[in-house]
């Protein structure tokens, strides 16, 4: 079938409109499987009442090729989802293999909660980290990915009472926020 | 994708010889035919065919069941019906407020369905 694929993709008429086919078929394809696997399963309602939009809006982004959603629509799906948008240009291969490997019954994004690559090394930190080294008064953390090292400095001081604690001299992943959201810096 | 098994899909050839899933793809404009096979792409990986995407129990023609999709503002229809895990597509068309163009889609997928089931018709692979 890939071969039959490239073949199509020759003809340029055909390449614009597997770009589209890609956006328009794909994506409600891909918010169904995501409201399938949420717990409890979504239903159509709680999408809409998440996004904003109203249910029969959302029914017809359900159905394939019935409506193209623009970005903003997509972007306020996604805050829904609580999951990230990437809106890119890639080369044709690219789209190809993403349209090759999607399967929409094991289709899954995590939500911000649930997102193992935050479990694995963030949520602990926003919880026992965060409270030591930040004034919560003056800066809100963001916290993205901690340092091997800055692991290490958290482990040596886990003993400590709080004041006792020994400030991590590098800390990538701790941007100093102003309350009004201004960035002050690392520290 | 990788390792899933996908659906089989095979194409309802007439006693003339003709590919009438072909005809009906080539009669399709560019886009149409993007999104047609972007559709029935991502179809062969469900494992399970339901709504909305797959509708079964056509009302008076049991045992036939239809592809659904839209493309340049209609209503697309692939017919067809399983058996022996294979799903043969005897007839393509569009729909439109409960009307099947061409009218009478749904009696000529009856009879191809009737013509594979008892070995009147031969099928090939849907390989476009």
């Amino acid at each position: 079938m890939l071969s039959k694929l490239w073949k199509k993709l020759r003809d340029p008429e055909y390449r614009k409109a597997f770009v589209a086919s890609q956006i328009n078929i794909g994506i409600p394809f891909q918010i169904r499987a995501l409201m399938k696997n949420r717990e409890p399963k979504w239903t159509q309602e709680d999408l809409a009442r998440k996004a904003g939009m109203l249910q029969p809006r959302i029914s017809a982004m359900l159905r394939p090729g019935k409506t193209r959603p623009n970005i903003e629509t997509l972007r306020r799906i996604a805050e829904a989802f609580d999951c990230g948008l990437v809106v890119r240009f890639v080369p044709f291969s690219e789209l190809v293999l993403w349209s090759e490997k999607f399967d929409p019954d094991s289709f899954n994004v995590a939500s911000f909660a649930e997102d193992s690559g935050f479990i694995d090394q963030g949520n602990l930190a926003l919880e026992s980290i965060v409270p030591k080294y930040a004034s919560p008064a003056t800066e809100q953390p963001v916290l993205i990915f901690r340092s091997p090292q800055y692991e290490k400095q958290i482990e040596t001081t886990a003993g400590l009472p709080r004041r006792e604690h020994p400030r991590p001299t590098m800390v990538p992943t701790m941007p100093r926020i102003r309350k009004d959201n201004t960035f002050v810096g690392l520290r | 994708m990788d390792g899933k098994p996908r659906t089989t899909i095979r194409c309802y050839i007439s006693p003339a010889g003709n590919n009438k899933i072909a005809e009906w793809y080539a009669d399709l404009s560019v886009q149409e035919r993007a999104d047609a096979d972007a559709f029935i792409a991502t179809m062969r990986c469900k494992l399970k065919w339901e709504g909305p995407d797959y509708r079964i129990r056509l009302k008076g023609y049991k045992g036939l069941g239809e592809l659904r999709w839209y493309s340049c503002n209609k209503q697309h229809r692939l017919i067809g019906f399983f058996m022996g895990g294979v799903w043969y597509a005897v007839m393509g068309c569009t729909h439109k407020q409960q009307i099947y163009k061409p009218a009478d889609a749904l009696d000529t997928a009856d009879k191809r369905r009737k013509e594979v089931g008892n070995g009147k018709a031969r099928t090939e692979p849907y390989a476009f």
